[in-house]
C-alpha cells in the first residue's frame, strides 16, 4: 500500500471514529480514549556490549550508555469508537525506541465487525499475534516482567501487519475454544549490525493460524505463521552477484547454489509455537515454546522457550523467569573454493561463512523480580537478569574481550489510563 | 573416566533444568494456597438482571465468563452488559476476589492485555450501586453485583453465591 493510499485509509478510519461519536446513541461512551506507558531504566554492569529488548533496537544499555532510560520506556495512546454492538474502530500509536528513534508508530488501526458471539472480523493494521503476548508486549502493565523475555520475543522482527484476521470462538463445556486466521503484509524494517542500514520487510506477505483452549484456570495454544520476505538484505546484492558470476562459476560449481541459499528475497520464515498457561488466584505460570525455521542462510533457524512463575502476596508479586534460545539446523556452508591460493577468493569464502554464522543466537537467561501494585492502574517492577550468551544475535555493539555473560538491573513504573 | 564424569555432570544439569521447569510450578500450586478472600471486606452480594433478560439463573462460571469478556451474550441470546460499580471500591474488590480470587490490579492487567490488542473491553464502569441498578432496569442485557439489601422487585436475582 502506498503512503498516499495509507493516509487516505487512515483518514477514513478517523472519520469513522469521529462520526460514531456524533450519531451513536447507546449507553456507553462512543469515544473512548485510553493509553499505557512505561518509564523504565536499565543498568548493565558491563561496558563491552549493549543489551537490547529486541532486534528493532540498534543500541541499548552497556557499551553505548551504562544506565539507559530508553530501552523499555514508551507511551501508547489509543482511540476507540463503538458504532453498534457489532461494529467498532480502533487506532493506537506507540512511541518507543526503535530504528526510528522514538518516532511514534501506528501500531493498530482497524475496524472490527462481530457476528454474534462467535466470529470477529478485523481489517486494517493489526498486531502480529504469532505468540500470546506478542501483540501486547508494549503494554508492560499487562504482564509480570519489566519486559517480555528477550530470548523468546527478541527474535520477532515484525510487530504488526496490514491485513485481515478472523476469529471463531466456540464453547467447549464451560471452557472456550478459539480458532484464528490472519493474513497481511509486513510494514517494518529491522536494523542491521550497521545501525545506518535497515533491512526493510515492507510488503512481505505473512499469514498464520492458531487454535486456543481456555478454561477458568488453563490456557493452551498451538500456532503456525509464515513470512515470505519480499526484499533482499541491503548488503547482499554485490555478494550474490559475485557468487553467480562466470568468474566464480569457473572456480567452483557451488557458487550459484550458495547464492540461492543465501538470498532473502522470496524465502520463508516459519514460526511454530506452543503455549501452556495456568492462572489461579494469586498464582500464575506460563510455559512457551517456539521454533523459527528459515529458508535463508542469512537468518539462522532457532528454538526458544521460557517459563515464568509468579505468586502474589498482597500487593507484591515476586516472579521468576527462565528463558533460552539456541540455533537449530545449523548450516555448514561449503563454497567449494580452494583456500590459500587467492586472497580475494579467500575473502569471499570467509564472507559467506560469516553470513551463515552472524545470526546465530544461543543464550540462557534467568530473571528474578518483583512487581508492586501501587494502585489498580499502575505498578512498579524491579528485575535482575543474568545471562550467558554464546552466540550474540540479541546483542548490539559488542566490544572485544566480552566473555558472553551479562548482568542487568532494571526498574520500571508502568501505568494504564 | 573424565568423559563419564562430564556426561554425569551434563545429565545432572539437564535433570535440574527439568526439575525447575516442571516440578517447581507443581510445588507452588500444592504448597502455597492462601485464601485472599479472607482479608477483604465481606459483601453479601448477588448478581441481578433485568426482568426481561430471558434468564432465570446463571452459574458461577457463566458470570465469570461474561465479566471476563469470554461470553458477549447471555444464554437467552441478548447482548450482555456487565457492570462494574466503582464506589465503594471495596465492593468491586470483594466481587472479584470472591469470584476469581484476583485483586483489582490483576483484573485491570488482564483487561489491559485484551483492550490494547483489540480483543475486548472491560465491563461498563459506573459510580454507584444506584446508577447500576437503574441501568439494569433500563437494559435487558445488563447484569451487576449488588448488596443483597439493595435488591428490589424491579430486578431479578440470577446468581446467589450462598446457594
Amino acid at each position: 500500500m502506498s503512503d498516499l493510499s495509507r493516509r487516505k485509509w487512515l483518514s477514513l478510519l478517523v472519520s469513522l471514529l469521529v462520526c460514531n461519536t456524533v450519531h451513536a446513541d447507546d449507553l456507553s461512551p462512543q469515544f473512548h480514549f485510553s493509553g499505557f506507558g512505561t518509564l523504565g531504566f536499565a543498568y548493565n554492569d558491563s561496558s563491552r556490549f549493549d543489551y537490547v529488548r529486541d532486534l528493532s533496537q540498534a543500541s541499548g544499555v552497556g557499551a553505548t550508555r551504562r544506565v539507559d532510560f530508553g530501552v523499555d520506556s514508551l507511551l501508547g495512546l489509543q482511540l476507540r469508537s463503538i458504532a453498534t454492538d457489532n461494529l467498532e474502530a480502533t487506532v493506537q500509536v506507540v512511541s518507543r525506541r526503535s530504528q526510528n528513534g522514538f518516532r511514534p508508530q501506528l501500531t493498530w488501526a482497524f475496524a472490527k465487525y462481530a457476528i454474534g458471539d462467535t466470529i470477529d472480523l478485523r481489517a486494517g493494521r493489526l498486531g502480529f499475534d504469532v505468540y500470546p503476548l506478542a501483540d501486547s508486549r508494549n503494554v508492560a502493565y499487562s504482564y509480570l516482567g519489566v519486559r517480555p523475555p528477550v530470548e523468546y520475543f527478541g527474535n520477532l522482527i515484525i510487530s504488526y501487519l496490514d491485513g485481515f484476521d478472523a476469529v471463531l470462538k466456540y464453547p467447549i463445556g464451560s471452557a472456550h475454544g478459539k480458532l484464528k486466521i490472519f493474513t497481511g503484509k509486513a510494514k517494518e524494517g529491522v536494523p542491521t549490525f550497521d545501525p545506518q542500514v535497515v533491512f526493510s520487510l515492507k510488503d512481505s506477505p505473512l499469514a498464520g493460524i492458531h487454535t486456543e483452549f481456555q478454561s477458568q484456570n488453563w490456557i493452551a495454544r498451538l500456532g503456525y505463521s509464515e513470512l515470505r520476505i519480499q526484499n533482499e538484505f541491503p548488503s547482499f546484492p554485490p555478494l550474490l552477484e559475485t557468487l553467480r558470476s562466470p568468474f566464480i562459476g569457473a572456480v567452483t560449481p557451488l557458487g550459484s547454489g550458495v547464492a540461492d541459499h543465501l538470498q532473502f528475497k522470496n524465502k520463508k520464515i516459519r514460526y511454530l509455537s506452543a503455549v501452556v498457561g495456568y492462572d489461579d488466584g494469586p498464582f500464575q505460570a506460563q510455559w512457551m515454546f517456539s521454533r523459527i525455521t528459515s529458508q535463508s542462510l542469512g537468518f539462522a533457524s532457532n528454538a526458544s522457550a521460557f517459563m515464568t512463575l509468579g505468586y502474589r502476596v498482597k500487593a507484591w508479586t515476586p516472579y521468576l523467569t527462565l528463558s533460552q534460545t539456541h540455533p537449530i539446523d545449523i548450516q555448514h556452508v561449503e563454497t567449494g573454493i580452494a583456500l590459500g591460493y587467492n586472497i580475494l577468493l579467500d575473502q569471499l569464502d570467509a564472507s559467506v561463512k560469516q553470513v551463515a554464522l552472524s545470526t546465530l543466537s544461543r543464550r540462557q537467561n534467568i530473571s528474578l523480580g518483583v512487581r508492586y501494585n501501587i494502585n489498580a492502574s499502575s505498578d512498579l517492577k524491579i528485575q535482575f537478569d543474568h545471562f550467558n550468551s554464546k552466540e550474540h544475535l540479541l546483542i548490539r555493539n559488542e566490544r572485544p574481550g566480552w566473555n558472553g555473560t551479562g548482568n542487568i538491573v532494571s526498574a520500571s513504573m508502568n501505568f494504564i489510563f | 573416566m573424565k568423559l563419564m564424569r562430564i556426561s554425569i555432570q551434563t545429565r545432572l544439569q539437564q535433570l535440574r533444568l527439568v526439575w525447575a521447569i516442571f516440578v517447581l510450578p507443581i510445588v507452588f500450586i500444592v504448597a502455597f494456597q492462601i485464601n485472599a478472600v479472607a482479608g477483604a471486606n465481606p459483601l453479601d452480594f448477588v448478581i441481578v438482571s433485568n426482568l426481561g433478560s430471558g434468564i432465570d439463573k446463571m452459574s458461577k462460571d457463566e458470570v465469570i465468563n461474561v465479566y471476563m469478556g469470554r461470553n458477549r451474550k447471555l444464554a437467552s441470546g441478548i447482548s450482555a452488559l456487565p457492570i462494574d460499580v466503582n464506589h465503594p471500591t471495596a465492593e468491586k474488590e470483594f466481587f472479584y476476589l470472591a469470584m476469581v480470587n484476583k485483586e483489582l490490579a490483576e483484573i485491570n492487567s488482564y483487561w489491559a492485555r485484551l483492550s490494547f490488542s483489540g480483543q475486548g473491553s472491560p465491563p461498563k464502569q459506573v459510580k454507584s450501586a444506584e446508577e447500576a441498578l437503574n441501568l439494569v432496569i433500563e437494559n435487558k442485557g445488563a447484569i451487576v453485583y449488588l448488596d443483597r439489601k439493595k435488591v428490589d422487585k424491579r430486578v431479578r436475582i440470577i446468581f446467589d453465591p450462598l446457594k
